[in-house]
């Protein structure tokens, strides 16, 4: 296990290295831009060296590189041009709003997909059946940000009532952070929870037809009793591999969602950042949403070999 | 005061009537809209645009009601990550921020839009006949906020040198450094009096001061350079309230000052609390349900509750112009016939009424965001550009025939999908293609910054359909914009345009403290340009602001669009 956990490690470092470079160098592409960004219209030509330098523009693109890689491993990940603040000491407590979105998302996904998934399986090609598959297609298809919105402005008009979109920690004040928080997680959930579904469902389908299930329903045990006890489990095997690879897609795909419910997570801040050309903050981000769905990619497929050793080969 | 705004805007906008709009300007406080003009008995038969509006006028929002004290003013707006005035470059932080909790030196008054009072000065400055100083006196009343590093003490005319100093130097790298480069020297005579010496007279100097940015912050906090202002504790002011929480990108918290503020009778909300917000339907929501009292907002949006009496919705124009830009360094367009020919052909109405939903203003060479130097509507109405559709193709077809291009020709026109400038563009290639001119169009895509402005800098094209924002005065409108003298003047003249006879005029006018003198030739600029078109300026798009009708005397100006004056805001329960 630990050979295999250190060879998973190992092999992320190009991954991240490959990712970590073209962020640098695709910021980087127009000079001239971040100029503009800084300063408008009106700068002098000297006003515009300066923001070069400040930003090492002026640099070589791998010497820049290789500098900014020496100073992330050594913990700095460099100071936002705007605020002169530290880009890791903003970047914290909007992690936390964005995991903490993501995992609820993740949350509602599982307790609604799962059992909806395996509910389907067990009454293939009935009408539950497609009902439910309907349902996951339309999760699926519609996009998130416009069921928010349309389910936001009919709220709103029809009965004066949003969420709160004034932000409380889930630290500071739980009951006002919940608030706020349980109508995106659901929105969000929708897609994962019909991809959940679906993936359970094809699962379950797959194990019930299993020679072992067949000698369980021989034998005469309870439906209940086949699910539960016997099929349950091998068919969820596969769907926590979705649920880990979509839990690494929200931390990035929550964006839409926080700029809707006045969220002030770490997609928003990437946003502003790439809107100011604040280099560092982007860097940042993206660096930290790569290393993101790498580890949660990491625990997925640790998690796997432990239920099942034989992913480990 | 109701009456003054209403009688102001029929006034100046007699033809120019706001029209219904569809412009986003999600703009929250930092897009506060000016109060709205009264209908008028225009028909219009020009072809300038203000007369054919489908959203009903609604009159100023200044009351006569006696103010009362308390409450919480919430609102939406765009919030950056950097609240410094002289380094920032959006208005959320400058306008909302320090418009409530700092002053600038002089500023644009709330009782006679467009013109200057003194606001940390007691009154305007002493000026020579040579116009090479300005002698300013500091309100000896003014104090600032009793927190660290000043704890209440007195302004004086050190922390006026230290924060132009600090504008000014390169170190700082503000966008604004440039505005104040006439500048000379500033010296302390005594600590209440600030003398500002001119390499050469700058009759906009008052203007830029009392620009948005321009806040006069205490020594101690100026000194420390760079990165003086960065937490909302470094954000000390002399103004009505205090920064208690900034959080980039997030949040704003203002409470009253709890010493008082120095000029009695204003002040009379408790707190502001702005969140980050910028997409108008969240907005739009958000105010329906109750979490905010002002947004920023779309035409479309807004007439779906311009007949709920639950709210007020105030309109503008910015200082933004939308504008067929012309590269004069190519052949075609050193002839002033085919210039014109493009001039007239711009159907400026048909821009603000297919683009903005008729949140515009059609307007010449100044925004008609600077009412005090913008050509009346009655001269306009008799220059070319702005007569019936018909005489303007016209006008425009026999023009071409006579430089030559009897069919007209093919150009390719640069733009840009940013700021509304790609949908301007569509409308223009329709209007050039009424005179016989085929648009090749050539969009850059989506990076104003990275990729349209590069071009139009470096003169990268022949025709460019962009817009441009500068401050609403002759400096900033005229002489930035079409001065030959592109290094050093004419900075934003992209297409090299201007002549001798037109740069004497613009440098006649740049020294002219006296705006009585200064006008009639500002004016006559404005129709020389028209007569002998460079940039194919159209007008200015507007905002437009929804107010809970519980906020009282939401006023700014007609200078500086959005330009918030929380001194008088009130909230009646």
């Amino acid at each position: 296990m630990y050979q295999f956990i250190v060879r998973r490690l190992l092999l992320s470092i190009p991954t991240l290295l490959i990712v970590s470079f073209l962020i640098f160098g695709m910021i980087r592409l127009n000079p001239d831009s971040v100029v503009a960004a800084r300063l408008g219209e009106g700068y002098t030509p000297a006003q515009a060296e300066q923001i070069k330098d400040e930003y090492g523009l002026n640099n070589p693109l791998p010497t820049e590189y290789v500098r900014w890689l020496g100073r992330v491993v050594r913990g700095d990940w460099g100071k936002s041009a705007y605020t002169s603040q530290s880009v890791l000491r903003e970047m914290g407590p909007k992690i936390g709003v964005t995991f903490e979105l993501a995992f609820l998302a993740v949350i509602i996904a599982v307790i609604v997909g799962v059992p909806i998934g395996v509910y389907s399986a067990m009454r293939q090609d009935r009408w539950p059946d497609y009902v439910l598959r309907t349902f996951a297609i339309f999760g699926l298809s519609v996009p998130g940000f416009l069921i928010a919105t349309i389910i936001l402005a009919v709220l709103a008009k029809q009965f004066g009532w949003i969420p709160p979109i004034r932000y409380h920690s889930l630290v500071d004040n739980p009951s006002k952070n919940l608030q706020q928080m349980w109508m995106p997680a659901l929105i969000v959930s929708l897609a994962t929870a019909a991809q959940v579904m679906r993936f359970a469902r094809t699962m379950m389908l797959d194990v019930l037809r299993q020679d072992y299930i067949r000698t369980a329903w021989s034998k005469g045990l309870r439906e209940r009793a086949i699910v539960t006890q016997h099929a349950l489990k091998n068919a969820m095997l596969p769907v926590i591999t979705v649920i880990g690879l979509t839990m690494a897609t929200l931390i990035g795909g929550t964006v839409a969602f926080e700029q809707i419910f006045s969220i002030p997570g770490l997609g928003r801040h990437l946003i502003l950042a790439v809107q100011q050309k604040d280099f560092a903050v982007v860097q940042g981000v993206a660096l930290f949403f790569a290393i993101a769905v790498v580890t949660v990619n990491l625990i997925v497929d640790v998690s796997y070999t432990v239920l099942d050793p034989r992913a480990k080969g | 005061m109701s009456q003054y705004w209403d009688s102001y805007w029929k006034r100046t906008f007699s033809r120019r009537r706001v029209l219904a709009g569809s412009t986003a300007t999600a703009a929250g406080l930092a897009g506060l809209a000016l109060a709205g003009c009264g209908d008028d008995d225009d028909s219009g038969s020009n072809n300038n645009g203000n007369n054919n509006s489908n959203l009903t006028p609604i009159s100023a929002t200044q009351t006569t009601e006696q103010p009362v004290k308390g409450g919480t003013l919430r609102s939406l707006s765009t919030i950056g990550s950097i609240i410094d005035p002289h380094r920032t470059n959006t208005p959320a932080e400058s306008l909302t921020v320090w418009g409530a909790i700092g002053n600038t030196l002089v500023r644009f008054s709330t009782q006679k839009p467009g013109s200057i009072e003194g606001d940390l000065a007691a009154a305007l400055p002493e000026i020579p006949a040579d116009g090479l100083s300005l002698t300013f006196k500091i309100r000896p009343e003014a104090k600032w906020q009793n927190k660290a590093p000043v704890n209440g003490r007195a302004v004086t005319a050190e922390d006026v040198k230290l924060s132009f100093d600090r504008i000014r130097d390169p170190a700082i790298v503000s966008p604004r450094a440039g505005q104040f480069g006439a500048i000379d020297s500033i010296t302390v005579i005594d600590p209440q009096t600030i003398q500002f010496k001119m390499k050469t007279p700058q009759a906009d100097l008052l203007a830029v001061m009392s620009d948005q940015y321009n806040f006069v912050i205490p020594k101690e906090i100026a000194a420390k350079g760079k990165d003086a202002i960065v937490t909302a504790a470094d954000a000390v002011g002399s103004g009505p309230y205090e920064l208690t929480e900034f959080v980039a990108a997030q949040k704003f918290t203002m409470k009253r000052r709890a010493d008082g503020y120095w000029r009695p009778n204003t002040s009379w909300i408790d707190t502001f609390e702005v969140i980050h917000q910028t997409d108008p339907q969240q907005a739009l929501n958000a105010l329906r349900a109750n979490q905010t009292d002002v947004i920023g907002t779309t035409a479309d949006l807004a007439k779906t509750i311009e007949s709920d009496k639950n709210y007020v919705i105030t309109r503008a124009p910015t200082p933004t112009r939308e504008c067929l830009l012309i590269n004069h360094t190519k052949d075609r367009y050193k002839d002033p016939k085919v210039r014109l020919a493009l001039w007239r052909a711009i159907n400026r109405k048909q821009v603000y009424d297919t683009v903005f939903g008729g949140l515009g203003f059609v307007g010449g060479p100044m925004t008609p965001a600077a009412p005090n130097w913008v050509l009346p509507d009655s001269d306009l109405a008799k220059l070319p550009g702005f007569g019936k559709r018909e005489d303007e193709i016209k006008e425009a077809k026999a023009l071409l025939s006579a430089a030559g291009f009897p069919n007209g020709f093919e150009e390719t026109v640069l733009t840009v999908t940013a700021f509304d400038t790609e949908k301007i563009h569509d409308v223009v290639v329709s209007n050039l293609k009424d005179i016989g001119v085929t648009v090749q169009t050539e969009n850059v895509g989506t990076d104003f910054a990275a990729n349209f402005l590069p071009r139009e800098v470096g003169r990268q094209y022949n025709l460019a359909t962009t817009l441009f924002l500068s401050g609403g005065y002759p400096d900033a409108q005229l002489l930035l914009y079409h001065h030959s003298d592109v290094v050093n003047k004419g900075t934003r003249n992209y297409g090299n345009y201007g002549n001798a006879e037109l740069d004497a005029k613009l440098e006649k006018q740049s020294t002219l403290y006296d705006d009585k003198a200064r006008l009639p030739l500002v004016l006559e600029i404005q129709k020389d340009i028209i007569n002998n078109p460079g940039p194919g300026w159209m007008g200015s798009r507007g905002v437009l602001t929804v107010w809970s009708s519980k906020v009282k005397n939401p006023a700014s100006f007609g200078f500086a669009t959005g330009f918030y004056a929380p001194e008088y805001v009130w909230l009646k329960a």
